[in-house]
């Protein structure tokens, strides 16, 4: 890997920091949530200084190119991170479901418990209120 | 004379609700207290019903810390000066609460941590391992020492109550603590007994240590210091 490449993965990862920072103090993303792209771009600094752990992996894995080896490790952290979004996803479309049927059906119930009140009500009422509410 | 609230986020404790709740009642009969159903699978919410013990009732799973910070919600509704946290699965004693609550009084303490380890020596174990790296890091970022930082027993006084109801980054865990120490807030401790869980799962499964490990270290180390200003 060539200097420039390794300052490019540095200074990504400097970005990548100071946006993720920026978002947690702003209240956009929780520190737990943030850890991950902290680790990502440590991960990414790591590679820059000691690129000799690409090299050595490159060797064994019989990578032509260890520049090679750092996009392919980054494409399977992403993909591994996409799948644990879409579980994340899944689960929290779960609960919306679960609240939105929950908020529904609450509704229906508090409704039939007030008609079951009012027809309570109406029942007491005297006829000749009904009489002048239809005159009116 | 403050008024406090003891929150209890239950997730699936129907075998142990009963005795935290009781210990709870008889050793702090003035304090009131609320359960926080957690969405749980199990009867909790109907033996908490059926006893009359103060309900929130969660329709989701929100974890530990949406559990704890609807409680802290309802207390700040509700003018209440401090909460304390506890455990819904027994491990906690409630004995303790008043020594809590007076090293808050007498001290003028934002936070009391109720401590398995200020007069006791942490034993030799993997878990505390952990808590002694987690105590050492929280010492180098505040200068604080906090012998027992991942003890669930801890009291929230007027200070932080506001931050912890309203705030969405405030779960009621160590880096937290840390967070509030650099905003400039106390924190004491007092020493308590605490005992094993007796049954059912924790919100902590020994698999998911490691991963918890890493991200309070990180969050303590280097996220926390940058969000020491912000409100």
């Amino acid at each position: 890997m060539s200097v420039p490449f390794r300052i490019l993965l540095i200074i990504g990862a400097a970005f990548a920091l100071i946006v993720v920072v920026t978002k947690v103090k702003k209240g956009d993303l929780k520190t737990a949530d943030s850890v991950f792209w902290v680790i990502f771009a440590a991960l990414l600094v790591l590679i820059a200084i000691i690129p000799q752990l690409v090299y050595w992996l490159a060797e064994l894995l019989r990578v032509q190119s260890p520049a090679n080896l750092v996009f392919l490790i980054l494409i399977v952290t992403l993909a591994v991170r996409e799948f644990m979004m879409t579980l994340r996803v899944a689960h929290l479309r779960g609960q919306v479901v679960t609240l939105t049927q929950k908020i529904a059906i609450d509704e229906a119930e508090r409704l039939k418990a007030e008609s079951v009140a009012n027809g309570t009500r109406e029942t007491s009422a005297s006829p000749s209120d009904d009489e002048t509410e239809r005159l009116a | 004379m403050n008024r406090g609230l003891v929150i209890i986020p239950a997730y699936n404790e129907e075998d142990n609700i009963v005795s935290a709740v009781e210990d709870l009642r008889t050793s702090v009969p003035a304090i009131d207290y609320v359960v926080v159903n957690d969405g749980s699978t199990d009867t909790t919410a109907q033996i908490c019903r059926d006893r009359g013990y103060p309900l929130l009732n969660l329709p989701v799973n929100l974890g530990l810390e949406g559990a704890f910070q609807t409680g802290a919600k309802y207390a700040y509704s509700h003018g209440y000066d401090f909460i304390i946290q506890f455990d819904a699965d027994g491990q906690h004693a409630a004995r303790f609460i008043p020594e809590m609550i007076h090293e808050a009084e007498t001290t003028g303490a934002d936070i009391v941590v109720g401590s398995r380890f200020l007069t006791h020596k942490k034993p030799r174990s993997l878990r505390m391992y952990g808590s002694k790296l987690i105590t050492v890091i929280i010492r180098y970022t505040t200068g604080t020492r906090i012998s027992d930082p991942t003890s669930g027993m801890r009291l929230f006084g007027a200070r932080t109550l506001p931050l912890l109801a309203t705030g969405a980054d405030y779960s009621p865990e160590p880096d937290t603590v840390a967070l509030f120490i650099l905003k400039g807030m106390n924190v004491s401790e007092v020493q308590v007994d605490m005992r094993e869980r007796r049954f059912g799962e924790s919100y902590l499964h020994l698999t998911k240590s490691m991963a918890y490990m890493l991200r309070v270290c990180i969050s303590i180390l280097f996220m926390q210091w940058f969000r020491r200003s912000t409100p």
